[in-house]
């Protein structure tokens, strides 16, 4: 019995593991290419969740909202990117202040037009209820829902990054910009379409996560911890270090949550990340970069 | 194309690096720059790509200033740089490397072009390769080939042989000293093998710590010369 529900809550650990991955890809790329660690990007996702809210107010749901959200934050993202990070690249502190200011200020002009009550999103009628499991627990369909999303993330990032002129430009810029740039790259143009299409997936990973999660201006901030935890574990060098952070973390936490509890089970994982980092600084899948 | 620097100071950091240095370099010549090392050779190529650009002075193509320009509008008006240490980008392929410098100058990049194969016929079984694991020698061939590609007006090279084995040196050589005419380009080229230079370059310069201390046609560079600001 106790094996059996092991196994069910592995199966449990993978819509986590998705989420996680959901609201860290965004970041990561950003980070791993721009070398921008976007501390607005916890609030980037809760622009995504509004835009959801309002989709689903005006009688869509969430498969429209994941465009659209991508467009609203994308757009913020390019608006962002051109007011202030470009005049801020290469300078990590400055980086890390001035995208937190952005992160208070979203916060407030959100409150100011939405007000401070919760919204709630509902899940798409056909994502309703859900499927049993091994050990006959339920698995609601739109864990699963989660899953797929995540796994076609992960999918289109790669596609980008691996298949596309803009990805051969970018892992060239990454691995040596100096370089890149005098066989004719524009970097700055690399950096702003990769700060573009990061915030993009982190307005997608807000409308995925509206529904299981109530909307409020404050909502991004757990998920935004959860996404630097994943990135540190697993490393930027790769995409991989994403899937390697987000199972590990997610996983563990699951697992370890249902053994002893939700506050042990956090603890644990919390000394296994600084063990690992202990020992990998640079994370599992972390390289050291050329300059 | 024609290159003109006109006194151009260049800094890292706080340092001081290029004093005053101003050189022209005529259309189609070959253009040797001399130095020990820590003369300031490979700042001055730097400071005309753009990496470093000077803080004062000015930088010419024909009569167009890119003094202020990135680097990557440099190498659109025709600049191509064969760097130090050849810098090939070591995780992506050999024909994703030349992809980059053909999405650099906005040409098609559907296939290798057969002008890398014409001068590099050994590139060809390498292309599905990672940059990182040919040899110091191919590496080399692919660093001229990346620049070759995009049809440079104005090809600057560093020290092209340094660091590699001679039988491979002289085959290089061979087609540093092809480009020019057939490929109609003017070239820079540091270097420090005097007998590669005689052979190749029109014209020299010779910096020595950071200043321009000799220049002239190729037949003046003399062994009293080369003894006083190149050997020991």
């Amino acid at each position: 019995m106790f094996t059996q529900s092991i196994i069910t809550q592995f199966f449990n650990g993978f819509s986590v593991v998705a989420i996680l991955i959901i609201a860290a890809v965004g970041l990561a790329i950003i980070f791993g290419v721009a070398g921008v660690i976007n501390m607005a990007h916890g609030e980037f996702m809760m622009i995504g969740a509004y835009v959801a809210a309002v989709v689903d107010k005006l009688g869509g749901n969430t498969l429209l909202a994941i465009p659209v959200s991508f467009a609203v934050v994308g757009a913020l993202g390019l608006l962002v990117e051109r007011s202030i990070i470009r005049w801020i690249y290469h300078r990590p502190l400055e980086t890390l202040l001035a995208t937190w200011g952005v992160g208070i200020i979203l916060q407030t002009i959100v409150k100011l037009i939405f007000g401070p009550e919760l919204y709630y999103v509902g899940t798409p009628k056909f994502l309703a209820g859900g499927f049993r499991l091994i050990g006959r627990l339920p698995f609601p369909w739109y864990r699963l829902f989660l899953i797929i999303v995540a796994a076609a993330l992960m999918a289109l990032v790669f596609y980008v990054i691996f298949h596309t002129d803009l990805g051969l430009q970018v892992r060239a810029v990454r691995r040596n910009r100096a370089i890149a740039s005098c066989l004719g790259i524009d970097t700055a143009r690399v950096d702003m379409t990769i700060f573009v299409f990061g915030s993009g997936l982190a307005g997608v990973a807000g409308a995925v996560l509206a529904p299981i999660k109530s909307v409020s201006t404050t909502m991004g901030f757990p998920y935004a911890v959860d996404s630097y935890m994943v990135l540190v574990l697993g490393g930027v060098g790769n995409l991989w270090g994403v899937v390697a952070g987000a199972s590990l973390i997610g996983e563990a936490e699951t697992i370890l949550s249902f053994v002893f509890n939700n506050v042990i089970g956090e603890l644990l994982v919390f000394l296994f990340i600084v063990i690992v980092i202990r020992i990998v600084p640079k994370g599992i899948f972390g390289y050291y970069e050329r300059r | 194309m024609k290159l003109r620097v006109s006194s151009i100071d260049t800094f890292y950091g706080t340092s001081h690096i290029l004093h005053g240095v101003s050189l022209e370099v005529g259309e189609g010549e070959v253009f040797a720059v001399l130095g020990r090392n820590g003369a300031g050779k490979t700042t001055l190529l730097r400071s005309i790509t753009g990496i470093n650009p000077p803080r004062r002075g000015a930088i010419f193509l024909d009569e167009t200033d890119i003094t202020r320009l990135k680097p990557h509008e440099r190498t659109r008006l025709g600049v191509s740089y064969v760097p130090q240490g050849r810098e090939i980008i070591p995780d992506i392929t050999v024909a994703e490397n030349i992809f980059v410098a053909l999405i650099g100058k906005g040409r098609k990049h559907d296939k290798v072009p057969d002008l890398v194969f014409e001068y590099f016929p050994a590139l060809r079984p390498l292309l599905d390769k990672k940059g990182g694991v040919l040899s110091g020698g191919q590496q080399q061939q692919l660093a001229i080939a990346r620049a070759l590609v995009q049809e440079p007006q104005l090809l600057l090279m560093d020290e092209p042989t340094e660091g590699l084995q001679p039988s491979v040196v002289e085959e290089i050589d061979q087609i540093i000293n092809r480009i020019p005419r057939e490929r109609h380009c003017t070239v820079l080229l540091v270097e420090q093998n005097l007998d590669f230079v005689r052979y190749v370059a029109n014209r020299f310069a010779i910096l020595d710590t950071g200043r321009i201390v000799a220049k002239g046609n190729i037949k003046d560079l003399t062994e009293e010369l080369a003894h006083r600001y190149l050997v020991g």
